[in-house]
């Protein structure tokens, strides 16, 4: 159609029926002779403006380009499209928020979708926490299959050197034993009688220390089958000191030591006293084996609420730094000599450990290099709920 | 303290005043008419004796001090840009304010725009050719002030009272 020959209005109505048709509409591109004719085309253009600029809008962003420019804000028919297209926009940032991890995000609007959306989030919440815990778990099994193993391996550890100890140790005193007894059994007369007695002492020496030691590996294997009951009672301290002095009274007078108690009558402390004279036995000979002829060893209490520590100091030569820390495991000082070259297997420590720990108490050392040890050990003074538990 | 001659904003948090203790019975909503009744009739004086930039100017000012405390005091300025965004529009909404959306934002977050719908100040209001969100351009510069330190430029470009069903502002950090 020429459109030189046709009015305005006939335009006019040419464009609405275009749009009403779905047909893309042109401006109209003709003079308009009155001022009705030139408003009427100034609308029909701007509508014309208005659909292109909404069309192009609506496009990209019905198939989900959402970088789309949006139309001005005159625009009245494009305005619940930019709404859509806000929506949109905020749902892409939120759909990043619970992709990193925040579960609070929820939707309100459109719908059904809304509600499966958010129905969505809340099931990746509860799953995401159920795996959470799920890890958590299997991290928390991993760690006591870890913990087990360790311990397994540390039995492992602590069996071998048992059995290096009964090999080992055990088989030195016999070997003298049965040397010196075979001398004085196959030789007996071309011996004097003062090599006579100085057998007879090394056969005594060596069967008192195999003695300790198989005492103190029979106390060890029992702890380690559960073998000891742990029967705690009120015991009166100073009368137990006295009894293991007694005891080590002979070892001590061998190199002349002084074995001193400073613990007063009604000392008291609850505790096994079985585990009790162990612990004591073993610090005392400890000490008196580390100390030089003409030393002293004193044992001595005090309370420190609610325990009772007991320290047993010798003016011996003192623990190396480096070997401070491993004096309570097995056959870390089996290798240490006394001063008068007395063997230990390092058995006695453990146990005063292991017996220190099963009365609810603790035990530790401080020692100087060639000055002296002391080493101390707590025990309850009274029942404690602790020790009921035990 | 209200009516002090001042330089400098007086303005303090505490001087909003107890609501509980204030208003036992009617609580802390009123109804939104009389929010714009007040923004509006404020707004004419305003403009009947200082003009229209002036007032917009005054307006800004008045949104920007509110957005600073409103920030201070309500929102957790060390949260992550995101959760921060998060917690503004949760308070947002839980205040009937608005229903803020972030919809898009560069990875400096110092350009983004933010819509807000069912706005308190427009929403609703008659067509004009006039963005009227002042308040809000001035509130949300403070908000993001208080927040990061840095000056932030809010522009409206979409209004309910131009013909659109959300309001959009458009936040550029200040060089």
């Amino acid at each position: 159609m020429d459109e030189r020959k046709v009015t305005p209005i006939q335009l006019a109505i040419g464009r609405l029926s275009d749009l009403m048709q779905a047909k893309i509409p042109e401006k109209i591109n003709i003079a308009a002779n009155t001022e009705e004719e030139k408003k009427l085309v100034k609308l029909i253009n701007d509508l014309v403006d208005f659909s292109y600029e909404t069309y192009n809008f609506i496009l990209p962003l019905s198939k989900g380009d959402l970088s789309i420019k949006t139309p001005s804000t005159k625009n009245f028919f494009a305005s619940p499209f930019k709404e859509l297209h806000s929506r949109l926009q905020h749902l892409t940032w939120q759909a990043e928020q619970i992709a990193s991890g925040n579960y609070n995000q929820r939707i309100d609007f459109m719908g059904d979708f809304s509600k499966a959306f958010n129905n969505m989030v809340e099931a990746l919440d509860k799953n995401t926490r159920m795996l959470k815990e799920e890890i958590a778990e299997r991290k928390k099994a991993e760690e006591s299959l870890k913990e087990y193993s360790e311990k397994l391996e540390e039995a492992n550890l602590t069996k071998d050197k048992f059995f290096s100890i009964i090999s080992h140790d055990l088989r030195s005193p016999f070997t003298a034993i049965i040397g010196f007894a075979n001398l004085l059994s196959q030789e007996y007369d071309s011996y004097d009688d003062y090599d006579r007695k100085e057998m007879i002492s090394n056969i005594e020496t060596s069967a008192n220390s195999a003695f300790r030691l198989l005492e103190n590996l029979l106390e060890w294997s029992r702890s380690q089958i559960n073998g000891i009951e742990y029967k705690p009672e009120n015991i009166e301290m100073s009368v137990v000191v006295v009894e293991i002095i007694n005891i080590l009274a002979q070892q001590a007078a061998g190199k002349n030591i002084k074995l001193l108690t400073e613990v007063k009558y009604n000392t008291k402390a609850y505790a096994d006293p079985n585990m009790t004279k162990t612990i004591l036995r073993n610090l005392i000979s400890n000490a008196i084996k580390f100390t030089k002829i003409g030393g002293t060893v004193i044992i001595s209490s005090k309370e420190i609420k609610p325990f009772l520590e007991i320290s047993v100091k010798d003016s011996g030569i003192g623990i190396a730094k480096e070997d401070i820390e491993k004096i309570f495991k097995l056959g870390s000082t089996s290798g240490k000599r006394g001063t008068a070259g007395e063997k230990g297997t390092g058995l006695g420590l453990m146990l005063c450990k292991e017996f220190t720990e099963k009365n609810g108490g603790t035990i530790s050392v401080e020692s100087e290099h060639d000055k002296g040890t002391t080493m101390k050990f707590t025990l309850p003074l009274h029942k404690s709920r602790m020790q009921t538990n035990l | 303290m209200f009516k002090e001659e001042r330089n400098t904003s007086l303005f303090q948090w505490s001087d909003l005043g107890d609501i509980n203790k204030g208003r036992p019975n009617l609580g802390f909503m009123t109804d939104i008419r009389v929010y714009r009744l007040m923004q509006y009739t404020l707004r004419d004086v305003l403009i009947k004796r200082y003009g229209v930039d002036e007032t917009n100017k005054l307006i800004i000012e008045a949104g920007y001090n509110a957005g600073v405390h409103f920030c201070r005091n309500l929102i957790d300025v060390k949260l992550p840009f995101n959760e921060f965004i998060a917690e503004l529009q949760k308070s947002l909404r839980d205040l009937n304010v608005g229903i803020l959306r972030l919809e898009k934002t560069d990875d400096s977050k110092k350009h983004f725009f933010i819509s807000v719908a069912e706005d308190l100040d427009c929403s609703g209001l008659s067509v004009s050719d006039e963005t009227v969100c002042n308040y809000d351009e001035g509130f949300f510069s403070g908000i993001m002030n208080e927040y990061t330190g840095k000056n932030y430029i809010v522009k409206e470009i979409d209004c309910w009272s131009t013909g659109d069903r959300v309001c959009r502002f458009e936040f550029k950090q200040a060089d």
